[in-house]
């Protein structure tokens, strides 16, 4: 801490902040561009100028400098003047500087509203145009269906580079040109390659990139209505602001969180949101769905429902997309026995794995933020840039840690992002990917391997067996790759020593693993894995902590004889005589992390009175992220039910089924029997092709039209909220949400009247009789939550139109629509400000501050958590702890490979960020983006195989047969045939498989010539696969890692 | 009298000026009976050769006998005598070179680098390239000399892309002294061992900005770097470095030579001055005997423009001169009789910078003088920082709308505005502050141009109107 001296007020800030973000902490208004607490300070915009005395003195003369806040630590007894004329006039001239060039197309341009230079603008005063000449002009790309381009209104501020490569990784966005045509583009048109593209249009501080998913259907930000709500895209648990005009989703921003996702989304989280906007969407319930649907009122609906369920045999599939609500009103409409997850017994023993692991003792388990502060990371077996992306993105930060402690060792702010990057040059923190594909996170990877999911487990126990081994003075650990090998260890033995060395060594190591190669065997890999880290780095600090005790034991007594001789000294006047050597002054030893100045430090003299300390970075704890496929699906494991397949086993009448794509889960063939005969009532806010055999369909709300609480893959549980009220646009919308229809029909079977009129009621049911997910409560305030008397407002102040926009449908204007579940309101009367509860933040607004820079109102410190704490629960925080145990590896069976000769296929699944999410393709935008759904197999198998890129093979797998057109790839587990996941319908990838060569089917011709196109572009982008890759061995291992990529 | 053109070739190539009217008093380069190591430590051997290109020639001359001294002595005495000689950078900030290299990271075991920053790309400026042409192996031997003095590994000489000549000749050089031992592992069979290379940048003149030429160096966009840290500790590659001007390393052998107390010695022959050591100083413009000449410090503009280019041609007279390239303020006539060394251009109001004099004659017209110039410093911006980026161009076209007759009134106080705004702190490197320097002194000197360009463009006398403390109506 540091304090300091601003405008004549003394005040106290972080010593490890800058300046700038000292200042807005503290609520002082400072303009700025470059800076942004994710990405750091480069002082190119200086736009943050403050004034900077010397001391007291050198102030009250008025004889400071001008300083670019955000490049300056503040120190103790700095005096700084933020409201200095010299200072104020400099930010008002860059502003208008700025302006010179940028275009007076605010009324067209998509960002005014929640535009940073328009806010910034106004803060500096700038508002008379005295520059006369013509702008300078650019021409734009084409980027795609996501993110429009608009050159010329670029400042040049550097913060899309900086976020797209330094951040986000990303390779194809650049900076070309010098001095003011500096221009910010790809190398030529053509969609961004990046999974976090999007946040661009947010990071970009004016309107260079916009979301042009919202611009077919435009409206100010001002103008929507908004929810705090969380993304349902996958199990990450990103929070999501999510707007709203005329009953449509417009548009999907990040919601700030300080534990989860910060400031960043990934793609799908952002633009795959179409699907709620669908035409098709059921709004009435229906009925004769096979031949003719009709539409039925809400009464019918119901009576019939019930009269279907009436002394019936009911089972119930829930569904790990829908809200626990939901789910819990389903369950108790069928019965806790009926109920099923909507998990296939695979599916779900994966995820109440990760419930197991994450549940016992001696197991830390990460937010995503948190994932950033670890030093080592081993991936086994989950491409989390396709299936939990945003993670993937913290993890590329967790990598730059060991730029981080080499900046710290050279004096070095960690927001000096040049500085630090150059410091560090390319240095990363150790990451291990092993996978059965490449992945996009190769390329911070100091290993990245290629293996079947069986050798990904294998591998697994073995570096859990390789931790075990090791020392337990971690002075004696050393690194295997700088010893001699040894000739009898396998590859695999090889890399799994790597591994545990870096665990082990690392400040705070972390295993990321997940449910997405369908191995109960890899998530325990990963949990003992992780014991055994936690346990050896316990013994390692037991045993440092003997030594420094041991070592300061012996300092204390040399120090106690010298005291005495001293006193001696001075009671004898004699000199001892090693005086000299015992006052020459011991050089002070800090912590190094170079080898080399280690070594040097080591060369000085031993420092006999100095005490020594443990190394408190060290952290004992291993931590574990296990990533799960759907948003809620860790939340349904916890309210607990059965499977898909144990549920459909049991004698029933009648089938209740809701928001499930039941083909995720079980073959549509085998699904299609079992329904023959039966009642079926489905529930979902999308028309999906198996509801042809449903007998009624019940019109379900979407997150936007619902409330509802998920709980991520980290086990925070986190409350979404209703964007708008659909009825309001449509009065005779039927839509409601799924807990409201299942306790209705169940009302109504009970001869009970509803008694659960609001949300509040069914998570007190819940809560009530599941204890495990008691305190879901706490994720939001409830719905009697006030501040000041007043509900909290969706709309901006100056939100407008709403007496005209309903006159098409009526010129009568209706009451605003009340909202009785939570303390949100469907209007801009109500409380709109910093204070509101973290949780039910709807948009980022504060007065001057329009953009989505305005979090940093909210933040108790700029780029820290929220004023009252980040939103969500972490229920496994909570749970009673079970006991550690030991997981076995599985006996290895006969493996299977792909055998073309016979016809034999191994599958694996290969997941992409669209096409692997159901709700994401079923989003028009996104459908067009699709890739071509084509095998993967590797460069080497397809050449052994006799097979070429664009060949068509045929896979009879589960009653199915599935011809799809090859794409050859750099990497993938050698002798596996990769598959679509989410393109092609293959529930258990494990069952026996035939393959064989077909012609190419007629029709697909053009298909193929784009399949072509596609492949060379991977090819192209995949250039530095090539080369330095090496054979990974010559193990007894029939299929070792095969192919390994050192970075 | 006037030569013809051809005339002035031949005459330039017997190594004489241009013009007669030099004759008597200076060859360019001296001649061989005063010219020696003592007294022309950069130039000497000009005085016998055209240019030194060949080892043995260069050996013949005292060449490498600083270096084996250098050999046979500490690192650490090396760099005492350079610190104590104070060289004052010759690329323009006059920072001396031993207090530089003292800020070095201490040895850590890894790579540490020697850059020579021979970007010259100063607008009038042309003393690099003649050290670099005609001298490769100096330049060479003081770099191997401060290389052992910091320690470091590997050496860049930074050149200007289309310094061609000088690169062919620095690599001819660099190619004979590493088959002979000079270059490369255990440099004459001592533990020194340095490598050296050529790297010639794609001419910007922001790769001049010694953390911008790194960056340029490692193949980065030629953006100038935060500081600190400095390169001394995280230069190129994140290593150590220390980037030095050609003449600031052409300067080092000498000193090796004779001491630094010698060095100190070099402007009592004058005695006006405590600058050590000699320069490059230069005229160009119009005087009868545009060039270069090795002078100790202490001699004055008038001296250089009179007696060494001759003074101004026939039929001009002097209205402003720039001391040291395009980026230092314009002096005028009154400041004729000031020393050219550091301190005392600083207090008249200007920079020494590269010493190079640029003249202006009464002839010229300030504004499109500085629109030139202007145009250049806003071309060559890297395009970084807000106010040099887009404070630049402003600057470009107002000068450009009052040159063309086009100018409001208000203009150039717009233009003062800029050079307000841009200047030393307020932007990210040095490159804007430059190019207001000459524009802030056209203004203060020469402001009645500006103002009578505009007046004519808007109709009104605004001369008159501002004796008159008039309201000027537009």
């Amino acid at each position: 801490m540091a304090v300091i001296h601003i405008d004549g007020t003394t005040v106290e800030v972080d010593s490890a902040d800058n300046l700038l973000q000292a200042c807005l902490s503290l609520g002082i208004d400072v303009p700025y561009f470059c800076y942004h607490p994710a990405l750091g300070s480069v002082g190119s915009c200086r736009q943050c100028a403050v004034k900077q005395y010397m001391n007291k003195e050198d102030m009250e003369a008025g004889r400071g400098r001008l300083v670019m806040s955000c490049m300056v630590a503040p120190s103790n007894d700095m005096y700084i003047s933020v409201t200095d004329d010299e200072a104020k006039a400099f930010r008002k001239s860059m502003v208008e500087l700025l302006m010179t060039n940028h275009p007076h197309d605010c009324p067209t341009c998509e960002e005014g509203g929640h535009c940073h230079l328009q806010d910034m603008t106004y803060m500096s005063g700038h508002n008379t145009r005295r520059y006369r000449f013509t702008k300078r002009t650019h021409h734009n790309q084409e980027l795609g269906p996501f993110i429009a381009h608009e050159m010329n209104r670029c400042i040049a501020c550097y913060r899309c580079v900086r976020f797209y490569k330094d951040y986000a990784g990303g390779e194809d966005l650049g900076v070309y040109g010098s001095n003011n045509r500096v221009y910010f583009g790809r190398d030529k048109d053509g969609q961004f390659e990046s999974e976090f593209s999007g946040n661009l249009t947010e990071v970009c501080p004016t309107g260079v990139f916009t979301d042009k998913t919202h611009s077919e259907r435009y409206n100010r930000k001002w103008d929507m209505q908004y929810a705090p709500s969380i993304c349902h895209g996958c199990s990450a648990g990103c929070n999501i602001s999510a707007g709203e005009r005329y009953g449509e989703l417009r548009r999907i921003e990040n919601r700030y969180n300080g534990e989860v996702n910060r400031y960043f989304l990934c793609d799908r989280g952002r633009f795959g949101y179409g699907y709620v906007n669908r035409a098709d969407r059921p709004t009435q319930p229906l009925t004769h769905l096979t031949n003719n649907p009709v539409e039925i009122t809400v009464d019918k609906a119901l009576d019939d429902t019930i009269r279907l369920l009436k002394d019936k045999k009911v089972i119930g599939i829930g569904s790990p997309r829908a809200s626990l609500e939901t789910n819990f009103a389903l369950k108790n409409l069928v019965g806790f026995d009926n109920y099923s997850t909507g998990l296939n017994h695979q599916q779900q023993a994966l995820v109440n794995k990760c419930i197991e692991v994450l549940s016992t003792d001696d197991i830390y388990n990460p937010s995503m933020t948190d994932i950033e502060t670890h030093d080592a990371v081993l991936i086994l077996g989950e491409d989390i840039t396709q299936t939990s992306s945003r993670v993937a993105l913290s993890v590329r930060q967790a990598a730059k840690n060991e730029a981080l402690k080499m900046a710290a060792a050279a004096q070095t702010q960690s927001w000096l992002a040049e500085p630090v990057q150059r410091i560090a040059q390319g240095a990363l923190s150790p990451v291990y990917i092993i996978d059965v594909t490449q992945t996009k996170l190769d390329d911070i990877s100091k290993v990245s391997v290629v293996a079947t999911p069986e050798d990904i487990t294998t591998l697994g126990f073995t570096v859990a067996e390789e931790v075990t081994k090791l020392s337990n003075n971690l002075a004696e650990i050393k690194d295997p790759t700088e010893s001699e090998p040894h000739s009898d260890g396998s590859a695999m033995q090889a890399l799994a020593q790597q591994i545990a060395y870096d665990l082990v060594q690392a400040d705070k190591p972390l295993i990321i693993s997940g449910s997405s190669l369908a191995s109960t065997s890899l998530i325990e890999a990963a949990a003992q894995i992780t014991q055994a880290l936690t346990q050896k780095r316990m013994a390692v600090k037991a045993t440092e902590h003997e030594q420094v005790e041991a070592y300061n034991a012996k300092v204390r007594d040399e120090q106690a004889r010298q005291e005495a001789l001293e006193a001696e000294k001075q009671n004898h006047g004699a000199e001892p005589a090693d005086d000299a050597e015992l006052a020459a002054k011991p050089e002070k030893s800090e912590t190094q992390t170079n080898k080399a100045e280690q070594d040097n430090v080591e060369r000085k003299p031993a420092t006999p009175l100095e005490l020594k300390q443990e190394n408190t970075h060290y952290q004992v704890q291993a931590g574990i992220y296990l990533a799960v496929t759907d948003a809620n699906s860790m939340g349904v494991c916890l309210l607990g039910g059965k499977s898909v397949e144990e549920v459909l086993a049991t004698d029933f009448d009648v089938i209740v089924v809701a928001e499930n794509q039941l083909s995720d889960a079980i073959d549509a063939h085998k699904l299609n029997q079992i329904l023959t005969g039966k009642t079926v009532i489905a529930l979902d806010h999308q028309l999906l092709d198996w509801h042809k055999d449903a007998d009624i369909l019940l019109p379900a709300a979407s997150f936007a039209e619902a409330d509802g609480t998920l709980v991520s893959a980290e086990g925070r549980a986190q409350r979404f909220f209703q964007v708008y009220d659909n009825n309001y646009y449509h009065p005779l919308s039927s839509i409601k949400e799924g807990w409201r229809w299942l306790h209705a029909i169940h009302s109504g079977l009970m001869g009970k009247l509803i008694d659960w009129t609001q949300l509040d009621d069914v998570i007190n049911a819940l809560t009530a009789t599941h204890p495990k997910l008691s305190s879901i409560k706490e994720a939001a305030p409830d719905a009697d939550y006030r501040i000041s008397g007043l509900k909290i407002a969706r709309e901006p102040r100056r939100y407008s139109g709403r007496t005209a926009m309903r006159a098409p449908i009526s010129v009568h204007e209706p009451m605003q629509p009340k909202d009785l579940d939570t303390s949100l309101t469907f209007s801009m009367e109500g409380y709109s400000g910093t204070q509101t509860p973290s949780a039910m933040i709807p948009f980022a607004h504060s007065a001057g501050w329009n953009s989505p820079q305005a979090w940093n109102k909210y933040q108790a410190k700029v780029g820290g958590s929220l004023k009252k704490g980040d939103p969500g629960v972490r229920l496994f925080d909570r749970q009673p702890r079970l006991a550690t145990r030991q997981y076995i590896a599985p006996a290895v069976t006969s493996v299977t490979t792909t055998d073309m000769t016979q016809g034999q296929a191994k599958l694996v699944p290969i997941y992409n960020i669209y096409a692997s999410s159901m709700m994401a393709s079923r989003s028009p935008i996104v459908a067009e983006q699709l890739p071509i759904a084509a095998w993967r197999i590797n460069n080497d198998d397809a050449q052994q195989w006799g097979i070429a890129n664009g060949d068509y093979l045929a896979i009879d797998i589960d009653n199915q047969q599935i011809t799809l057109p090859v794409q050859l790839v750099h990497y993938l587990a050698e002798g596996c045939i990769g598959y679509p996941v989410g393109q092609v319908s293959i529930i258990h990838p494990s069952m026996p498989a035939s393959v064989r060569k077909v012609a190419a089917p007629e029709a697909t011709v053009t298909l193929s010539a784009a399949m072509t196109d596609d492949s060379v572009l991977l090819a192209d982008e995949k250039n530095d696969f090539n080369g330095d890759s090496a054979a990974y061995g010559d193990s007894q291992l029939t299929t070792a890692p095969t192919q390994i990529k050192e970075v | 009298m006037r030569l013809t053109v051809s005339e002035q070739i031949a005459r330039r190539s017997q190594g004489k000026a241009p013009s007669q009217l030099n004759d008597q008093r200076i060859a360019i380069y001296g001649d061989k009976a005063t010219a020696t190591s003592e007294t022309k430590p950069l130039t000497w051997r000009l005085a016998h050769h055209d240019a030194v290109l060949d080892l043995a020639t260069y050996q013949s001359l005292r060449g490498f006998e600083a270096l084996k001294m250098t050999l046979n002595q500490s690192a650490d005495a090396t760099l005492t005598t350079i610190k104590e000689a104070v060289v004052k950078g010759r690329g323009g900030a006059g920072f001396p070179a031993g207090i530089k290299w003292s800020l070095m990271a201490p040895p850590d075991g890894g790579p540490r680098y020697l850059v020579c920053n021979a970007d010259e790309m100063e607008p009038g400026t042309f003393k690099d390239r003649l050290l670099m042409e005609r001298l490769p192996f100096q330049l060479i031997e003081g770099m191997l000399i401060s290389a052992y003095a910091i320690g470091a590994t590997a050496g860049y000489i930074f050149i200007r892309g289309e310094y061609i000549l000088a690169a062919e000749r620095l690599n001819a050089a660099i190619d004979e002294l590493k088959t002979n031992n000079l270059i490369g592992d255990n440099i004459l069979g001592s533990d020194f061992s340095f490598d050296l290379h050529v790297h010639t940048g794609a001419g910007r003149y922001i790769c001049g900005e010694e953390t911008a030429l790194l960056n340029c160096l490692e193949g980065r966009r030629a953006n100038p770097r935060t500081k600190p840290p400095f390169p001394q500790v995280a230069g190129a590659w994140g290593r150590p470095t220390v980037v030095n001007n050609v003449e600031t390393l052409n300067n080092v052998p000498a000193i090796i030579l004779h001491g630094s107390q010698w060095y100190q010695d070099l402007p009592k022959v004058k005695g006006v001055t405590e600058t050590p050591g000699t320069k490059l100083f230069g005229c160009s413009g119009l005087v009868n005997d545009p060039g270069l000449w090795e002078l100790p410090f202490g001699y004055t503009a008038r001296e250089i423009i009179e007696d060494f280019a001759g003074g101004m041609s026939e039929g001009r007279t002097l209205k402003a001169w720039l001391p040291g390239g395009a980026s230092t303020d314009f002096l005028t006539t009154e400041h004729l009789d000031v020393v050219m060394d550091f301190d005392t251009i600083q207090k008249a109001g200007s920079r020494m910078g590269t010493g190079l004099i640029m003249v202006v004659d009464e002839q010229q017209d300030m504004v499109p003088l500085l629109r030139n110039l202007e145009i250049f410093f806003q071309r060559e911006s890297c395009g970084f920082c807000t106010p040099c980026r887009d404070g630049l161009p402003w600057g470009v076209k107002l000068l450009t709308a009052i040159n063309d007759g086009e100018g409001q009134i208000g203009d150039v106080e717009k233009l003062e505005g800029l050079t307000r705004d841009l200047w030393i702190g307020k932007t990210f490197c040095a490159h804007a502050p430059g190019a207001m320097e000459p524009l802030m002194s056209a203004i203060k000197y020469f402001r009645p141009e500006f103002d009578q360009k505009i007046a004519q463009a808007v109709g009104v006398d605004v001369i008159d109107a501002a004796a008159n403390q008039q309201p000027i109506v537009e």
